[in-house]
């Protein structure tokens, strides 16, 4: 675990030393933000728990995209300026190294969503919602970028450049959130497990309303888990397809 | 400290390591030769844990590459070809990090810095981004990071690839300073260099290795018969008819001779030095040189990977 803070360390370090990260932050704020003002806000009067829903539903868009934009570079880049030998090469699992590059862009990822607290902070000061309300849709906000994050690094770890991994995480992100859609058009019991494996529909919306429900933090976890620890496999099995 | 024994590696249907067997013993400097796509990279890689070979095995200190990569790992320093260096990182936070990677102590990671630091002589940059050296700095971090946890076996592939003949010397001087500590094995295509820095050639060609010894003992093996330039004032008639005195020696015509004077190639069994300059004298030749030329390690080279024959290893004599 000691190696793997380390790795995120020095990764977290990367987004503020270069112009990326804070490129990725003021457009992620600025398209929050106007998120917010434009449809979260509306031009029609709505009650304030409304508002804090809707801009929940919105921000899990933009920090879906902003998760995967933070967390493509993480192994393809390495791979693509061939610093990922220095790694391969001391005494570090793959395991370290996946989750400690997980770890730094969760970090970061969080730094950007806690960044838009000030637009919830304006509902609660001047409508009637409950802070708990807003913890809990950041709650949903954290473990849905955890997942996509997850999904990404595994693109990251299969890709030799970052651009390649760019679309195959886009890619694998936008199937399992439009899964849903899917499910329509499906008979069951398929149609069942589209449903629960799409990332953002059902699983997504309790948090934006406000309450806690633990089977869909459970999902969350469990994606995460399943491919961060596909991400491993992927390095691991890089040592045999060179 | 390095045994490589029969290692095969294919990419696809092309075969990279055919069989690649060697030994060092601790403290060795050893060069590995060979032209490109040869199976040196691969050899390095295998060597470090980047990759499993096809069949084969080596052992670093005991620990095999192929069931033991993480305790391998511990035990090599590797430079690649490219140094993997994190340009966003001031040199000495870069070494502090490779030593953490690396498993040094966290209260001797200062002292490891400043000792690679000052190893490779590092200390005008120490502070400043990577991203802002040039090649010749870049090869010393890269070796700095190699070294900072003082490993037993440093590998390096192509150290002095891209340096000027300045940065060249530096390295050199830098990879001699590993000898004794650690046992070193690297690649390089320059030829010269390796004879100056290694104590053992190992000279591979396609996935094999065709010779292996210091290059004094190879050229020995390879080049039984004395060679001369001699140099002569006269024709070359009478040079020939100074050589026909001795028919143990072939003579050829040399280029790059002054006019009025004559420059032969001698080859023979023995060293004929003195008879052949008492012979010139005798003949009323003037005798402007007379010298034992050797063959260097390009000749030797070129010779193996034309496929030249290598006569085997003269017996020790008997006590």
């Amino acid at each position: 675990m000691s190696t793997a803070w380390l790795l995120a360390r020095r990764e977290l370090g990367v987004y503020f030393a270069t112009p990326a990260g804070w490129v990725l932050l003021a457009i992620y704020l600025l398209a929050t933000g106007l998120l917010f003002n434009g449809f979260a806000l509306g031009a029609q009067p709505k009650l304030s728990q409304q508002a804090l829903e809707d801009f929940f539903y919105y921000a899990s868009g933009m920090s879906m995209i902003a998760a995967v934009l933070l967390s493509m570079r993480l192994v393809a880049e390495e791979r693509q300026t061939r610093t990922l030998v220095l790694l391969r090469t001391a005494p570090v699992t793959e395991r370290a190294i996946v989750w400690g590059k997980f770890l730094s862009a969760a970090l970061f990822y969080a730094i950007l969503v806690a960044a838009t607290g000030y637009l919830p902070a304006l509902i609660l000061v001047h409508g009637k919602v409950t802070l708990a309300h807003i913890l809990t849709g950041y709650l949903g906000l954290l473990l849905l970028g955890s997942a996509c994050i997850a999904v990404t690094l595994l693109a990251s770890a299969l890709s030799r450049t970052q651009l390649m991994a760019g679309v195959l995480g886009a890619l694998m992100v936008g199937l399992l959130t439009v899964a849903w859609m899917l499910a329509r058009v499906t008979e069951e019991p398929l149609r069942t497990v589209l449903n629960h494996l799409a990332l953002h529909n059902l699983h997504f919306q309790p948090f934006a309303r406000g309450t806690l429900p633990v089977r869909d933090v459970v999902f969350y976890l469990g994606v995460t888990t399943v491919f961060l620890e596909g991400a491993v496999r992927a390095m691991e099995a890089w040592r045999w397809r060179q | 400290m390095i045994q490589v024994t029969e290692l095969t590696k294919f990419y696809g249907a092309q075969c990279a390591l055919n069989g690649l067997s060697f030994v060092l013993q601790p403290g060795e400097i050893a060069g590995l030769v060979g032209k490109n796509g040869a199976g040196k990279t691969t050899a390095l890689r295998i060597l470090s844990g980047q990759m499993l070979p096809g069949s084969g095995d080596a052992l670093i200190a005991g620990h095999s590459v192929v069931r033991d990569p993480f305790e391998v790992r511990r035990r090599i320093g590797f430079l690649p070809e490219f140094p993997p260096l994190y340009n966003e990182m001031p040199v000495r936070s870069f070494l502090a990090f490779t030593a953490r990677l690396r498993r040094v102590p966290a209260g001797r990671v200062g002292a490891a810095v400043a000792r690679v630091v000052g190893l490779t002589d590092l200390e005008e940059v120490a502070d400043a981004p990577v991203r802002t050296l040039s090649r010749g700095f870049r090869q010393r971090v890269g070796i700095a990071q190699a070294v900072i946890h003082e490993p037993p076996v440093v590998l390096l592939d192509e150290p002095m690839a891209g340096l000027d003949p300045v940065q060249i010397v530096h390295m050199r001087d830098l990879i001699l300073g590993l000898r004794g500590r650690h046992t070193v094995l690297f690649s390089s295509h320059n030829l010269s260099e390796i004879t100056q820095v290694c104590d053992r050639v190992i000279l591979i060609d396609r996935g094999a290795v065709r010779a292996e010894g210091a290059e004094h003992e190879l050229r020995a093996r390879l080049y039984d018969r004395h060679r001369l330039r001699l140099v002569l004032r006269g024709t070359a008639a009478q040079a020939r008819a100074v050589l026909a005195r001795f028919p143990q020696a072939t003579g050829e015509e040399d280029a790059g001779a002054e006019p009025g004077t004559v420059a032969l190639r001698v080859a023979a069994g023995e060293d004929l030095r003195e008879p052949l300059a008492r012979a010139c004298l005798e003949a009323g030749l003037g005798l402007l040189e007379l010298t034992e030329t050797q063959s260097g390690l390009e000749e030797l080279f070129v010779h193996l990977l034309e496929g030249g024959p290598i006569p085997p290893r003269p017996e020790a004599p008997a006590p």
